[in-house]
């Protein structure tokens, strides 16, 4: 492997996206406005059983942290993996709107190497987005964080953006053979954000539900984030669910590896590349 | 003669559209995809429920609110307007954004054809959809949740009060269709929209208790209102006649002669504003 | 005074872009953030008049304001300033009536619905311009035979060559037989001979034998030569030269050159050549004064009219002509002597 090939190609496919990015001023302004009423919803729909304040107590009386901070943190891993999927895996598919797919897989690039750049820079957008969240939250809803170790929140963040960046790798080389990306992302999306706990905590699931929770890194996410944020969590309450996500990273970057080697060749047999 | 060319065009659009939708992805695909928001939406609830209520699934702080017995056929009904929402509201941004991307774009802007009708034949295949998700979604919570009204419920009365509310919205589809032509990033504008309609209009919660602020914007809102007569109409068994149900199909009738005239205009100008600056086909 | 079919009067087309910031620094990271407007003027006060049946090109270099022209004319972009009317209608006060009496001829790979077949395709534009079903399965089975589409007429789109989908793209722009129709590079990255086919469709098909006129828009100085009656010329959005071929290339002053391969020559009688009504100049050189073997440029006004003359002169002393060839101006030269740039800079 060249690395200096793939640094220069990683590097076009990040500036290229950043600017794409930029270029939309709606989509600039969108970001800040989207996760608020998102936000909102997640907290008000337990309006359904009681006031705010009942609703809180009720779950800080099961061990729970307090429900405006439960629920910011859910929703904030929710829109990085929503980012992150649709950055990085539906970057193929828009190669293919965009007419380029084919100029693209011509050159001697490694594939993985692109849907990385896509995901780091998704992850640059996903940052500004966790700025505005986490300064507007605290304003509108009152978030008290309790925070005991900066850099185990840090570590928390690093490791969640890392497993979401590799899943959303994995599924994009996945979206080069199926032609229904975009629907399947957000197919994805509803079924991701019930089992992961974003709305809830996730020990609130029935059991026999609880285990399709633990397979999605996202959960991993949200747990660490929650322990550390709110619950004033260290080290050594978060390292097992660390190690998790780690794991499950390299997991998917492995799978990401042969199966976009895979549905290349297949659709190059197919000659179903540019088709969309 | 100009009806039937309207006619003819909304024909064209809507078949052609339907064949690349059904070609393009399984219907099964496109139905589980369209189920799945606002069925999860409704498992989040039945979770937080189990949890608040202990396991009994009865919350008396909703019975006291809304009068209904059972928070989880108001929150399926309500989700379940969801889908009209991704129809009627986004569906036609969605149309402009897909030709631009396939290039058609200037070829149908090219012919004498009413591009409203164009509009409504692109959009009418994902209308088409959202109603049998719809109905797909009140028998999924039927069968998982069971559905437990007051009274018989008034089927007319939810038909006339969804029908309503999807022309009410269409208008609205109109507008955003426009704003697609200069913001360019549909998606990303549908998505800040959907969840503030969500929200405001009282679909995943109650609003009975919410500050006036927030109820004169949801009374703007159609799916508000369409939300509200058919939750009423089949679980409390409301008549055309109660005082609350003919202020809410006052209000869809309003709504609808200010707004499709407005979404209407709104169209033409944005797409007249495309023309004069270049960028009807770019995105 | 004619009636034209298309006519413009100071036609103008008015982009606004962003200033180009040259420089680092601080003031000019934020004369980036807020970059001053510029304004592009793609056409600019142009006047065209094109007659009933008449095949008009346009020719210029890329991002001269063809496309403009042609988006102007089509209703997709309203003008800045001036007047324009198709068929006798405006296209600023009267868009459906023009509409109505265009086809327009894009190419590309785009521009068609990849999952439909062609017959869908051509289906759903018929009914955008008012075709009752009858009418348009019938003329549909008309035009694909004219452009051999009828045996993969109902595949889908995704599955066709390029050729075939610029040929599709063609009688999509006729299915509603308009009389006027406006094409813009119709052969654009096409191969020799499916342009060729393209080329005899419209110059055949659609001026000989349908009468539509035709404005067609193309960088390709040959193919407007061939095709069309008259050209006009644009540059930077501006007419620069407009006539027919022939008087175009008239206008320009440069000599043809016949140039010869000989043998057998006895002598260098370049006065003698020099002589021949029409010759400017002649120049002989041998490459083998031992067999006679020499080449030999005649520069003249006229290498018809001349050439003739020139080689029965040469016969009659004894030589003969192995090579022949002549060289014409063409509307390269013309845009070279009007703008001191190439057609294809």
């Amino acid at each position: 492997m060249n690395v200096i090939r793939e640094w220069r190609t990683f590097k076009a496919i990040f500036v290229r996206n950043i600017k794409l990015f930029t270029a939309y001023k709606a989509w600039v302004i969108a970001t800040v406005i989207w996760p608020i009423p998102l936000l909102a919803l997640n907290i008000l729909q337990w309006g359904l059983f009681g006031t705010l304040g009942e609703v809180s107590e009720t779950l800080e009386q099961s061990g729970f942290p307090p429900l405006a901070g439960t629920i910011i943190v859910g929703t904030i891993v929710y829109l990085l993996y929503n980012r992150l999927l649709w950055g990085t895996g539906v970057s193929i598919q828009s190669e293919r709107w965009m007419g380029t797919i084919e100029v693209l897989f011509v050159t001697p690039t490694n594939k993985m190497t692109v849907l990385l750049a896509s995901g780091v820079s998704s992850l640059v957008e996903a940052s500004w987005w966790i700025v505005c969240i986490f300064g507007m939250s605290w304003m509108l809803f009152g978030v008290q964080p309790s925070i005991t170790s900066w850099p185990t929140v840090f570590l928390c963040l690093v490791s969640t953006m890392v497993a979401l960046l590799a899943v959303g790798v994995f599924f994009g080389g996945f979206f080069v053979l199926t032609r229904a990306a975009d629907q399947l992302a957000s197919g994805l999306q509803a079924p991701i954000r019930f089992f992961s706990g974003v709305a809830f905590p996730v020990n609130v699931l029935p059991q026999t539900l609880q285990f399709v929770s633990f397979v999605i890194p996202v959960t991993y996410g949200i747990l660490t984030l929650r322990d550390s944020i709110l619950s004033g969590g260290d080290i050594n309450t978060i390292w097992l669910n660390i190690v998790a996500l780690y794991a499950m990273a390299a997991i998917f970057l492995v799978l990401a590896h042969f199966t976009i080697k895979a549905v290349e060749r297949r659709a190059k047999k197919n000659g179903t590349l540019y088709m969309f | 003669m100009e009806l039937r060319f309207i006619a003819r065009t909304f024909w064209a659009s809507f078949i052609s559209s339907l064949k690349m939708v059904l070609r393009y992805v399984t219907l099964r695909g496109l139905v589980a995809f369209n189920i799945s928001v606002p069925l999860f939406f409704v498992l989040t609830s039945w979770v937080i429920g189990q949890f608040m209520t202990g396991g009994t699934g009865v919350s008396g702080f909703f019975t006291e609110t809304t009068g209904m017995a059972d928070y989880l056929s108001f929150v399926t009904i309500g989700f379940a307007f969801n889908s009209f929402i991704f129809s009627a509201v986004f569906g036609g941004s969605h149309a402009i954004r897909g030709e631009q991307e396939h290039g058609t774009a200037e070829l149908v802007f090219v012919t004498p054809s009413n591009k409203l009708a164009w509009l409504l034949g692109k959009m009418m295949g994902d209308i088409i959809f959202s109603i049998i998700t719809f109905f797909i979604l009140l028998v999924f919570g039927a069968t998982l949740f069971g559905f437990h009204p007051k009274a018989p419920p008034n089927i007319p009365l939810a038909i006339v009060g969804i029908l309503l509310t999807m022309i009410a919205l269409t208008a609205f589809g109109f507008v955003f269709a426009g704003i697609c032509f200069t913001a360019k990033r549909e998606h990303e504008l549908s998505q800040v929209l959907w969840p503030m309609m969500v929200l405001f209009g009282g679909l995943a919660f109650p609003i009975t208790n919410f500050p006036l602020w927030w109820k004169i914007i949801a009374w703007m809102i159609p799916v508000t209102h369409g939300a509200e007569i058919t939750r009423n109409a089949l679980l409390l068994g409301s008549s055309f006649l109660d005082h609350d149900i003919l202020i809410g199909l006052g209000m869809l009738v309003l709504q609808t002669i200010i707004l499709l005239p407005i979404g209407t205009l709104l169209y033409t100008k944005m797409e007249k504003a495309a023309k004069k600056k270049g960028t009807l086909a770019t995105y | 005074m004619p009636v034209y079919a298309i006519e413009t009067k100071n036609l103008t087309k008015v982009f606004e872009k962003k200033a180009k910031i040259e420089g680092k620094g601080l003031k000019h990271f934020f004369r980036r953030v807020r970059p001053k407007k510029e304004e592009l003027v793609a056409v600019d006060h142009i006047n065209l008049g094109i007659k009933e049946g008449e095949l008009f090109g346009l020719l210029g270099p890329n991002g001269a304001g063809k496309t403009t022209t042609i988006k102007l004319l089509s209703t997709l972009l309203i003008p800045d300033e001036g007047t324009a009317t198709v068929n006798g209608y405006d296209v600023s006060k009267q868009p459906r009536e023009v509409q109505q009496s265009i086809g327009v001829v894009t190419g590309g790979e785009r521009g068609l619905y990849w999952r439909l077949t062609g017959r869908e395709n051509l289906w759903f534009f018929s009914q955008l311009y008012n075709i009752p079903d009858r009418v348009a399965k019938k003329r549909i089975d008309e035009l694909l035979p004219l452009v051999e589409l009828e045996k993969r007429a109902d595949e889908h789109v995704e599955k066709y060559s390029r050729g075939m989908k610029q040929r599709l793209h063609v009688i999509r722009g006729l299915v509603n037989d308009p009389p006027i129709i406006l094409m813009d590079e119709p052969t654009l990255g096409l191969d020799p001979g499916s342009a060729r086919v393209i080329r005899d469709f419209v110059k055949n098909e659609l001026q000989g034998k349908q009468n539509k006129t035709i404005l067609h828009t193309t960088h390709y100085m040959e193919e407007a030569d061939q095709l069309c009656d008259r050209i006009a010329i644009i540059d930077n959005g501006k007419i620069i030269a407009l006539d027919t071929p022939e008087k175009l290339k008239k206008k320009i002053r440069r000599t043809d050159i016949i140039s010869m391969n000989v043998s057998n020559l006895q002598q260098a009688d370049e006065k003698k050549l020099q002589a021949i009504d029409g010759v400017k100049k002649a120049v002989i050189a041998f490459t083998d004064p031992t067999v006679g073997k020499a080449s030999i440029k005649i520069h003249c006004d006229n290498a018809e009219e001349v050439m003739p003359v020139a080689t029965e002169f040469l016969i009659r002393n004894g030589a003969r002509i192995m090579t022949l060839e002549q060289t014409k101006p063409t509307l390269e030269d013309v845009f070279i002597s009007m703008t001191g740039r190439k057609l294809r800079d």
